[in-house]
């Protein structure tokens, strides 16, 4: 059948399941619109490209499948860029397709042309510039296979304008959308290193299980669970893989890293042995990397071998299929109990208590609040980037993979409120809970119009402390507390939330924000939650940048 | 003897630059590339020697991550001369 290039644009997207698309026209992607305009896909129309993409973003982190943005040529595709780099930090699947100036105009400097793919070659796991109409169906069909295989990233598509009007004689495929994993099996040397592993275990005192993003990402929250069990072995989590193990199970210690749990950082500078799944051990998880794990024994296990040896050595590197790795090493390994090393960690929790201020405004009470009002609740919690994020991080409780979506990696200022938006499409059944600060809010604010146009109930928590707390933190710890531009000048939240169409409070007490949350909670519409909080609140504990994960700065 | 870095590829015009790319991103100071189209045309090969640092296991680990990229290894000069 022929059809146009954009024509089968669409027809892959839906050959590939894909139901909803976040993009924002332009001219170089008029003919793509023209197609979508007669399709069922849902087109989402952000504000700004950048939302577009953190949704698309959100979509996938969320829902597990892969997210589709579309941004038009030069500019569009330009504001995709961080996006693009989020996702990719993160491990995140998504399919970015932009226009592109008519193949006659490539590289003449034509009105809104950028070399995207040059561009985006050190944030893309791989990417297309199409310049053959008749190879579009399978470059689209690729690009959701390398988006989604293995480790997950995202694919960058560049189409040409001429291309999408371009005519092809399309053959429909039937895409089969799980994953065959019948036909993986477990390379020998893996083999060998569970035996391995094993062996180590068998004589380990203070062992370690330290779940990182891939556990989320792959989808094996519950065969982990079932490892950590038999073993009984203590489990902490990386920023990322938060949600991978309920975090009220009785061995999971929490959040470990440079704002992470002293039982949970404790855990991991006295262990002897560290089993890491699907983490690519990053700065803010180890601290100082030559002494994270010299004294230790580090079983990794991880989907991409170039993580291996990356920032720790691995004593035993197991790579390959993590779900597969973990079943197997869970039917090897012998019941423990660790008895002794149980003993320690349970005097360290019984001494360290999260401490709630319960008359004074703070945000870790907020997150205490919130987390226990949304207890029994579906919930979905999205960050920004900041003070705000960690104290998420460290005050809710987390109990489902794909509940926890924060940008790791890339650390991006500004994706909270897309990445919800995209969440709550994802998700409709569950409640979206976003937290920004009132920095990373006025990024990508403007995507509150969006959310209120997809009638979409997300509640926006802004911890408002006039500043950007995070930078303001460390001007205070390490540079003699000179404010260099990190004081911002008062913005009126509620006001701009109702010029969107959205509703919006400002909240100074403990009693109020209970009221309005059970309001925001009742409302159908995107809801502001102003909460007003003193300046020099920190976020503690933090081990200094470089410091190992025993040394605290002193706050 | 330095060792020297041989790869294989499909024959994109994106090859050079994602190679490249990852050189740059390990500030790697080429010596010397050859870049050439293999018998069958649907490949390409190259190979590179670089400066004092030379290449590293995990140059290699990361073009092997390359989509377009077929096959990576070190060669050591002193195993070809020992093969001939």
């Amino acid at each position: 059948m022929k059809v146009t290039g954009a024509q089968a644009i669409v027809n892959c997207l839906l050959e590939q399941g894909v139901d909803t698309i976040f993009g924002y026209p332009g001219g170089a992607v008029i003919p793509l619109y023209d197609a979508l305009y007669d399709s069922p896909l849902k087109c989402v129309l952000p504000v700004h490209e950048q939302g577009a993409i953190h949704a698309a973003d959100g979509y996938a982190r969320a829902s597990g499948r892969t997210g589709v943005c579309i941004a038009t040529s030069g500019p569009g595709a330009a504001n995709i860029v961080t996006g693009l780099a989020t996702a990719y930090m993160d491990s995140v699947p998504i399919v970015a397709i932009t226009g592109q100036v008519s193949t006659s105009q490539l590289g003449r400097d034509a009105f809104q042309e950028i070399d995207i793919v040059s561009v985006t070659l050190a944030m893309t796991k791989h990417s297309f510039l199409v310049t053959d109409v008749k190879k579009l169906p399978e470059i689209i069909r690729s690009a959701f296979a390398i988006a989604a295989a293995g480790r997950p990233g995202p694919v960058l598509i560049d189409i040409p304008s001429n291309i999408q009007t371009a005519e092809l004689d399309y053959l429909s495929e039937t895409v089969s959308i799980e994953c065959d994993k019948s036909d993986l099996s477990l390379a020998p040397e893996v083999l060998n290193g569970i035996l391995r592993s094993k062996e180590v275990l068998k004589t380990a005192n203070r062992p370690v299980l330290l779940v990182g993003g891939g556990v989320v990402g792959s989808n094996i929250s519950q065969t982990v669970q079932a490892f950590a069990e038999k073993l009984a072995i203590p489990v902490v989590s990386t920023l990322m893989g938060l949600g991978s193990l309920p975090s009220s199970h009785s061995q999971f210690l929490g959040l470990t890293g440079m704002h992470g749990h002293v039982p949970a950082n404790k855990v991991i500078a006295l262990a002897d042995t560290i089993i890491a799944i699907g983490t690519r051990f990053s700065d803010r998880t180890t601290g100082d990397r030559t002494r994270y794990g010299s004294d230790k024994t580090i079983i990794h296990i991880e989907i991409d071998p170039a993580e291996i040896d990356k920032n720790i050595p691995a004593h035993i590197p197991l790579v390959g299929d993590l779900g597969l790795i973990v079943s197997r090493i869970t039917k090897e390994v012998e019941g423990q109990s660790y008895s002794e090393w149980w003993e320690t960690i349970r005097n360290w929790q019984n001494n360290y208590e999260l401490d709630y201020n319960l008359e004074e405004m703070t945000a870790p009470w907020v997150m205490h609040f919130v987390s226990s009002r949304m207890k029994d609740e579906s919930a979905v919690f999205v960050t920004d980037v900041g003070q705000n994020q960690l104290w998420a991080a460290q005050h809710l409780n987390i109990y489902h993979p794909r509940s926890w979506l924060t940008s790791g990696g890339c650390g991006t200022m500004g994706f909270g409120l897309p990445a919800a938006l995209g969440a709550q499409m994802a998700v409709p059944e569950k409640r979206v809970v976003h937290i920004a600060g009132d920095g990373g809010f006025k990024m990508t604010g403007m995507e509150l119009f969006t959310a209120v146009n997809e009638k979409l109930p997300i509640i926006s928590i802004v911890l408002n402390n006039q500043s950007l707390g995070m930078v303001r933190q460390w001007q205070q710890l390490f540079y003699n507390a000179r404010y260099s531009s990190t004081y911002l000048p008062e913005f009126d939240f509620v006001a701009f939330a109702r010029s969107c169409g959205a509703e919006g409070a400002a909240v100074n007490t403990q009693q109020e924000f209970k009221l309005i949350f059970e309001e925001a909670l009742k409302n159908k519409k995107p809801f502001v939650i102003v909460v007003n909080i003193h300046r020099e609140d920190m976020v503690t504990p933090m081990i200094a940048p470089g410091a190992t994960l025993d040394d605290y700065v002193k706050v | 003897m330095k060792e020297v870095l041989f790869l294989r590829a499909q024959n994109q015009p994106t090859v050079l630059p994602r190679v490249f790319r990852i050189l740059l991103q390990h500030g790697l100071l080429v010596d010397a590339m050859s870049f050439k189209v293999t018998p069958n045309p649907e490949f390409v090969q190259m190979t590179v020697t670089a400066g004092e640092q030379g290449i590293s296991q995990r140059i290699v680990k990361l073009l092997q991550k390359l989509i377009e990229v077929v096959e990576v290894k070190l060669i050591y000069p002193e195993d070809c001369l020992m093969e001939k």
